[in-house]
Formats: C-alpha cells, sequence, structure tokens
C-alpha cells in the first residue's frame, strides 16, 4: 500500500507538533510539507522535524501547499477564526482534513465545512484527542462492558493553566475564551460514553481569573442531553500558572450498578463498584488520534472524531454563550 | 442547663446520640421511638417535613429545637418559627475544620480574590432520604458554599431521581454577589463504599482543595508552592452541638445561628424553586 502523504498547515497552536510528530512516526503516513505564514514559527517547526532526522517542504502560503499534488490529508492547526476558510481551501484541493478543535467559531461555519468536504468528497476529521487518551479507551472499555451499567450522569472538567496568550485570548481570532476553548473536549467525551446529543445549555462564564483578558476565563455549564441525562462541564482557564500539569480533563460518571472517574492528565482511573482500582498509562493520544484519521482515509470509512463531532461542540459553545448573555437554558441547533 | 435531650424522626441517629453522650452524658439522652409532645427538652428531630409538624408546639412547650434540615416547607413558615428564637438547624460545615480551613485561607487572602468554587457530595444510596435530594441534605452546602464565597446573586439547579424514587441528585451552577462563579453537585445515588465530598476554591493567587477521597489534607496551592492542612479533626457534628447546647444557656447567642439559617434557609427555597422553573433563581 502507497502511504498517505500527509501535511501541516500552521502551527499557531501548539497541537500541531504533537500531530506533527505522529505523521513522521506512524508507518503509513510520509510527512511531505509544511505551511506556516509566519516565519518564525515556520523555522521552529522545522527545527522540530529535523530532530526526527527529517526534512520537508515548507510554505510561507498554505495556498501554495495545497497546489501540490502529491498531499492526501492536511492537519490544520490555525487560530480556530481561520479554520472554516483553511478547511474549504484544502477540501476544493481535493485534501483530506483533519481540523484542530474547536471546528470553527460558528455553527454555520461548521456545517459549511461538513457540506464543503462532502462534496469534494474528501474526510473531515476534528482533532478532538481526548477519546485517544489511553484513560478514555480503559474507561470506555468498561462502560461498554456494562461494569457501571446504564449512564445516569456525567461530570466533567477540561480546565487549563491561566496562562494562555496570543490568538487564544484576541475574541475575534479565536471566538471566545475558555467556554469556547474547552467545552469541546469534555462535551465530545460526555457524547461518546453516553451516545446522545446535547439539547439544552445552561451556562454562567465571567472574566476573573484575568480581568484584563476580553474573553471569560472561568464558566461551568449544566448540559441536558437527549433523553434527560445530565451533564456537567467546568471549562475554566484557572488553573494555577504553576500548575503541574498541561491541563486538566477529568470525567465521572454515574452508572446503575456503579461509578467510574477517569483523570486523563493524571492518567488515573478509578472504577468503583464492589472494588476499586488504579489503573496509569503514559502513551499519546495525538499519536492514536493522527493514526484512526489515516488509517480511516485509507480505508475509505469515517474517523472516530467526525466534522460532526467537532460541529456540535461548536453548536453547544454557541447554546452556552447565548444562555451567559440570557441567563436562561438555552437549545442546541442540531 | 440540664434540659434533658431527646433525639427523633427517624434512623441514622447513631452519630449524634453518641455526640449527646460525649456531651451532657447517659442519663440525660433519650431517643424517642415516635414524634410525640415533649416538653422542657431539647429536641433533635431528623428525618423530613413530616417529623417536624410538631416544633411549633415543642417551641411552645419551652423546648430548644435543633432541626435537621428546614423546619417547614416554606421559606415563610420556617422563618416565622426561627424567629420564635429557641430553634436551631443542623449546619455541620460551619463547624466543620476543614471549612474553618478553607475560610480562614480564603479570609486571609492566601489564594486572593476568590473566582471559583466547586463543593461535590457524593453520598452512598443507603444514605436516608426522607424528602427530595435539596430538602434532605440541601441546606448544609448551599451553608458552606455561601461560608466560602459570600451571598448568592443567582443560582440554577437541575434536579433529578436517578437511582431512588425520590429526587437522589443535584447538579447547580451560580454566582456570588461577587461575581465568582460557583459549582455544587449533591447526590445520595453512589455506590455502597462511596462517600466523597471535594471541595476547590480557586483565586486569583492560588488554589485551595480538598478531596476526601485522595487523603485528609486540605492543599493550598500558590506561587510560593504547595501546603498541607491537616484537615482531620473533632469530628463537625460533635463542635455543632456542642455549640448549640451553649445556646440553650445562653439564647442571646442563638441570634449568630439564626441569621446563618435564614441565609441558608433562603438559599435553599431558592434552589427549590430554581429546580421546579427551570430557571435561575
Amino acid at each position: 500500500m502507497l502511504p498517505l502523504r500527509m501535511a501541516a498547515i500552521d502551527y499557531s497552536s501548539g497541537h500541531q507538533y504533537p500531530y506533527t510528530q505522529a505523521m513522521l512516526q506512524l508507518p503509513m503516513v510520509e510527512f511531505v510539507a509544511l505551511a506556516d505564514a509566519d516565519p518564525e514559527r515556520r523555522n521552529q517547526a522545522e527545527a522540530f522535524i529535523r530532530r526526527f532526522g527529517a526534512g520537508v517542504a515548507a510554505y510561507e502560503d498554505y495556498r501554495d501547499l495545497l497546489a501540490r499534488d502529491d498531499v492526501d490529508a492536511v492537519v490544520i492547526c490555525s487560530p480556530n477564526a481561520d479554520h472554516h476558510r483553511m478547511t474549504l481551501d484544502a477540501a476544493r484541493a481535493r485534501k483530506h482534513v483533519l481540523c484542530d478543535k474547536p471546528l470553527s467559531i460558528a455553527t454555520a461555519q461548521a456545517d459549511d465545512m461538513i457540506r464543503e468536504c462532502k462534496e469534494q468528497g474528501v474526510l473531515l476529521g476534528t482533532a478532538c484527542p481526548c477519546r485517544f487518551a489511553p484513560v478514555m479507551w480503559e474507561m470506555k472499555r468498561r462502560v461498554t462492558a456494562g461494569q457501571i451499567g446504564q449512564i445516569l450522569s456525567l461530570s466533567a472538567t477540561s480546565r487549563f493553566r491561566s496562562t494562555l496568550t496570543g490568538w487564544f485570548i484576541e475574541p475575534e481570532r479565536s471566538g471566545g475564551g475558555c467556554v469556547c476553548d474547552r467545552i469541546v473536549h469534555a462535551l465530545d467525551l460526555c457524547r461518546w460514553f453516553s451516545g446522545r446529543e446535547p439539547v439544552e445549555v445552561y451556562a454562567e462564564a465571567a472574566t476573573l481569573a484575568r480581568p484584563q483578558l476580553s474573553v471569560e476565563d472561568v464558566a461551568t455549564l449544566i448540559i441536558t442531553f437527549e433523553g434527560g441525562l445530565i451533564g456537567t462541564i467546568d471549562p475554566s482557564w484557572n488553573r494555577p500558572p504553576h500548575w503541574t500539569r498541561c491541563g486538566d480533563v477529568t470525567l465521572r460518571i454515574l452508572g446503575t450498578q456503579g461509578v467510574i472517574e477517569g483523570d486523563m492528565t493524571g492518567q488515573a482511573i478509578s472504577c468503583t463498584t464492589d472494588t476499586t482500582r488504579w489503573l496509569s498509562y503514559s502513551e499519546s493520544m495525538e499519536y492514536y488520534l493522527l493514526k484512526n484519521f489515516a488509517e480511516s482515509i485509507l480505508a475509505g470509512r469515517p474517523p472516530l472524531v467526525t466534522g460532526w463531532d467537532g460541529r456540535m461542540g461548536v453548536a453547544t459553545t454557541e447554546a452556552a454563550y447565548e444562555s451567559v448573555r440570557s441567563h436562561r437554558p438555552e437549545p442546541v441547533d442540531h | 442547663m440540664d434540659k434533658r435531650v431527646i433525639i427523633c424522626g427517624g434512623p441514622d441517629i447513631e452519630a449524634r446520640t453518641r455526640a449527646y453522650l460525649q456531651l451532657v452524658g447517659r442519663r440525660r439522652v433519650s431517643v424517642a421511638s415516635r414524634i410525640g409532645e415533649f416538653s422542657e427538652a431539647i429536641v433533635d428531630v431528623r428525618g423530613g417535613l413530616a417529623s417536624k409538624r410538631l416544633i411549633p408546639s415543642w417551641q411552645r412547650r419551652e423546648c430548644t429545637v435543633i432541626s435537621n434540615g428546614p423546619p417547614a416547607r416554606t421559606l415563610a413558615q420556617s422563618q416565622e418559627l426561627l424567629n420564635r428564637g429557641n430553634l436551631l438547624l443542623t449546619l455541620p460545615s460551619l463547624y466543620d475544620h476543614r471549612y474553618q480551613l478553607l475560610q480562614k485561607q480564603v479570609a486571609e487572602g492566601a489564594v486572593g480574590d476568590v473566582i471559583t468554587v466547586r463543593l461535590i457530595r457524593l453520598l452512598p444510596m443507603q444514605s436516608p432520604l426522607w424528602d427530595s435530594i435539596v430538602l434532605t441534605y440541601g441546606l448544609d452546602p448551599l451553608a458552606a458554599l455561601q461560608a466560602l464565597g459570600g451571598s448568592v446573586a443567582r443560582i440554577m439547579v437541575r434536579e433529578q431521581n436517578l437511582r431512588r424514587r425520590r429526587s437522589d441528585t443535584l447538579f447547580a451552577v451560580g454566582r456570588f454577589k461577587s461575581g465568582a462563579i460557583f459549582y455544587l453537585e449533591l447526590s445520595a445515588a453512589y455506590p455502597d463504599d462511596c462517600h466523597s465530598e471535594r471541595i476547590e476554591v480557586v483565586g486569583t493567587k492560588g488554589l485551595l482543595e480538598y478531596n476526601s477521597d485522595l487523603d485528609r489534607a486540605l492543599r493550598l496551592t500558590t506561587a510560593e508552592g504547595s501546603t498541607l492542612y491537616n484537615a482531620l479533626y473533632e469530628p463537625s457534628l460533635l463542635r455543632m452541638l456542642r455549640e448549640y447546647l451553649r445556646c440553650v444557656d445562653d439564647p442571646s447567642m442563638v441570634d449568630e445561628h439564626r441569621d446563618r439559617a435564614q441565609t441558608a434557609l433562603e438559599l435553599l427555597f431558592r434552589a427549590i424553586d430554581s429546580a421546579q422553573a427551570h430557571e435561575p433563581r
């Protein structure tokens, strides 16, 4: 089988580095090019790639990269506001697209992206990697095996340090603050575990950790899923700057026969039924996400985290922002 | 103070019986098999609102009543009973060493201005559920929440009966008047050996956290590093009842408790209202 030829577009988000590393390491992938408009970031990316003994073509304009015939798929990790434009350009160049989370800054944009990719016959995946964290796999395996029975409620956190700078805190480029940036991870897990779509959101959000920001940095949501299932998410950027972990993604699921709780960044699972067990892992979720995306293209099937999955994250984010404004529960656009 | 103590209102009274025995001695403590007309006693009533129907009568008969949970079905009725002066509501978290440590650290500015408070209390399925989860167990965590973050400007509550006939789980999100955001999760639907208390107060300068599943220490994390405080201390119920017994001797002390009870009751009934209206209150 010929390798899948992949390229990286934009290193504005640090997420591009683990994806680049995965592209360099996966046997079925040939990493052929990168693009970034910023010369410093481009140089950093090239230096990173050289550490793996590789060298690739580097472009200032991503459209030059898209013009190459020998690129099958691209990974886009630009500021959120650029996801829409870059994905449409890539799809029209007949490249499969793995787009960083959040898929876009508006549900209508996400719908556009899904439609264009479908029309062009290319796959659209959302780079929302938490499903690929081994802790979450193991939780999923246990839940699917019925260890906790039917799911009754979900309580999640998806927090981060109060240190984000650059485009993350510029609303016109990011689309918002912590709500936009973080709920997609926890929501994706809640949807994946429950198999249910969110139908309504109540949210509180404020700018308190760093009052000088022009986006919100603390928030909490109550989400009602289909069938009345309730999930809660804390997406705050409120971890202290010297917090020992990069972020914090946790999920506690109460079932009819037990409770299971996973700490993705702490890499531990606690499952309580009759006994309690702790398990530890140390593998890269980005590697497995990229692997799944590449395998999906080669097999001609949808990736595990599709454009629709990313789109629901955007739609729920929009409903959350509307709830913050209205102080009422707001419906999620399906 | 030599009033006898009568404990009534249902099962699950071992802890308070032990506390009273320790505080006033065996000769003055009795457990009533059913609710009745008591006079000139300290009546500790546990259970649902049905168990509390005689509170007005006990008050008229010179009893001091210690009520676990709200004393009546509405805020107005509860306030009226409180204003009679010889009614105390059980709010053990306010006497809990962990919460007092947290409050002290917050008051001393250890974490800067408070920006988020999370309080999660997960109880096992066997926990008694006299009424809804909010009526049975809501008063104390709501009081604790306010002790940590101040007055509440807005609260949105979702109640669910996940595993029991009555509503057994509550999710609440809201804002303090300071602007800080809070999250409260309270459930009596967890497996038999789950009894978990998690508290997190995040401020502009650091983080205070307690997780009974991990250890018994309160952890303060700031730019200077992490500090652990011993949070295991005398049981909060014992500390609270000792204080309440002093109120029997000195009725003027009741005023302070009444204010805190009023504040907690107001928030409790707003929470109930929010859950029913499906809107914040």
